[in-house]
């Protein structure tokens, strides 16, 4: 037996067991560092911040921001020859209700209405950017000025058209699920902030006691 | 006070959360397959590139250098993998290796369509993460598990350990941070969070159908200022053995409370699911022997 072997490999199993602790704390200050400086860890580490954003996902911040309305999405549809009787789907409330009735194993469901959630997200996103725009360009209007023209640049945008799309397809979706008929029918997106009471809509927005209007699409044919 | 050294060498003599990891293997692995079927008839909406909804795919992808157009083009391939790997792990074959990836496959699946993800998807991949590195296999497994050389079990039982108190450490931030942010909120801070969050219709079950909810103003304000507490207390008490056991109770009624009137399941289920590791192989062993004792003494007349 050589006696040099032993001391050799238990050198290494020792800085081994130190380099595993090192990194074990270095992880939890990684950690830490991301939390609170977030903009400063990408700049200095960028790799290392963008592989922690890979593979060491966590949601730290539960239940910290609570919403003042609730979000709805009215589909209107009408028939295309006799305009005037018009029939209302409530979208948001479709997905609420199907994830409610599966409950507890409503996985499915729940992952439509997280869905669901980031499209309305994407789209109130780009109907803020614009009114931002509009503000600059145009400041001291009404807010109703101001929603009309973000709304006919969020339907004329050619480049960002996908959240409204995805919206337009996720209520055809919704028709065919309720099996309703669409033949010779044309459709209307509107979403609505309902506010939960003591909140109510910022003074001078486009809103009716606490139903606050963001966006009136045009009519188009399913 | 105690040095690196002396933790180093506590933790490379024996593998402190031996039990509870293999049960949290199985269950979180099981935990994810249910989850893959449940999701089973959206799998086409959420993965697939011909989707009626376009989302995209979170940018880690692109960091990786991954095309998620080739990737969602070859979806099934990626789900498949991932039940067999799943089964795989349950049955403890293939080790950590196995473990590792389970977790790979979940990170690709949730970076492919991100947006589906809640809170406790996200902490149930970490989980998987943290179960690649641990020894895991000490029960549950369907073929024993044969010791390595003494140096390098030395240090499998180091890099265990470690992996334990990754999961540990983890679920204390979760619970710590979520309070810290929660006392910087103006609405949790005057005690009227809570009343938004009982009449958001996505969540609660008291505001079905567009209802609106009012409950009385000292119970908002207990359960509002009790939340903050608890969470930020946690870290702290759950070490104690004292009020261990009364804190993770505590916390177990509220994560009931959110699973049953905030529609919150699978975050609910994976922080309780976490309990365990605050308790020693010892305890959690001798717990299982009474329980299984209580049973025989039940069914005690089957045997007879």
């Amino acid at each position: 037996m050589n006696p040099q072997r032993p001391a050799k490999y238990s050198l290494a199993y020792k800085w081994l067991s130190y380099c595993l602790a090192a990194g074990f704390i270095y992880y939890w200050l990684f950690t830490l560092g991301f939390l609170f400086f977030n903009k400063t860890v990408y700049q200095v580490t960028p790799k290392q911040a963008g592989l922690y954003q890979a593979f060491c996902k966590q949601t730290w911040r539960l239940f910290a921001y609570s919403t003042f309305y609730n979000r709805e999405v009215e589909l209107v549809v009408r028939d295309k020859n006799n305009p005037a009787v018009t029939d209302t789907v409530h979208l948001v409330q479709f997905s609420i209700a199907r994830k409610r009735k599966a409950a507890p194993f409503n996985d499915f469901y729940d992952g439509f209405d997280q869905l669901l959630y980031w499209m309305l997200n994407d789209m109130e996103t780009q109907l803020v950017r614009e009114q931002k725009k509009l503000k600059a360009q145009f400041p001291g209007r009404q807010d109703s000025f101001y929603m009309r023209q973000s709304n006919a640049l969020v339907i004329a945008d050619s480049v960002q058209r996908q959240p409204l799309q995805n919206l337009e397809n996720y209520g055809r979706y919704v028709m065919r699920e309720l099996k309703k008929d669409t033949t010779g029918k044309e459709f209307q997106l509107v979403l609505v902030h309902k506010f939960i009471p003591p909140a109510k809509p910022a003074a001078g927005s486009v809103a009716t006691g606490n139903l606050q209007t963001l966006f009136i699409s045009s009519f188009k044919s399913f | 006070m105690f040095s690196i050294n002396q933790v180093i060498f506590r933790f490379q003599q024996t593998n402190e959360k031996a039990f509870y990891l293999a049960f949290l293997r199985v269950a979180v692995s099981s935990w994810f397959l249910m989850l893959l079927l449940l999701r089973w008839p959206g799998i086409e909406i959420f993965y697939s590139n011909n989707s009626f909804l376009q989302v995209k795919a979170s940018s880690s992808l692109y960091f990786l250098h991954i095309d998620p157009v080739w990737l969602r083009a070859h979806y099934m391939i990626l789900i498949y993998a991932c039940i067999v790997l799943l089964i795989l792990n349950i049955l403890g074959i293939g080790r950590n290796l196995v473990s590792l990836g389970v977790f790979l496959g979940f990170t690709l699946l949730n970076d492919l369509d991100d947006r589906i993800t809640n809170g406790g998807d996200v902490m149930s991949t970490l989980l998987l993460l943290y179960l690649s590195f641990a020894n895991s296999f000490s029960c549950f497994t369907l073929f024993k598990r044969k010791p390595l050389r003494e140096p390098v079990e030395k240090l499998y039982n180091l890099l265990s350990n470690l992996a334990a108190w990754c999961i540990i450490i983890n679920l204390c931030f979760a619970y710590f941070f979520a309070g810290f942010f929660k006392v910087l909120n103006p609405y949790w801070q005057n005690g009227t969070a809570l009343h938004y969050f009982l009449n958001d219709e996505r969540y609660s079950v008291f505001a079905a159908g567009g209802k609106y909810v009012e409950f009385p103003a000292f119970f908002l304000y207990v359960i509002n200022y009790g939340t903050l507490l608890l969470e930020l207390c946690f870290p702290v008490l759950v070490f104690y053995k004292k009020y261990r056991n009364p804190i993770l109770f505590t916390c177990f009624l509220m994560h009931l409370g959110i699973y049953s009137f905030l529609m919150v399941y699978t975050m609910s289920m994976i922080f309780v699911l976490q309990y365990g590791m605050f308790y020693s192989n010892e305890e959690l062993l001798y717990g299982v022997e009474k329980i299984k004792a209580k049973f025989r003494r039940v069914f005690s007349f089957a045997v007879k």
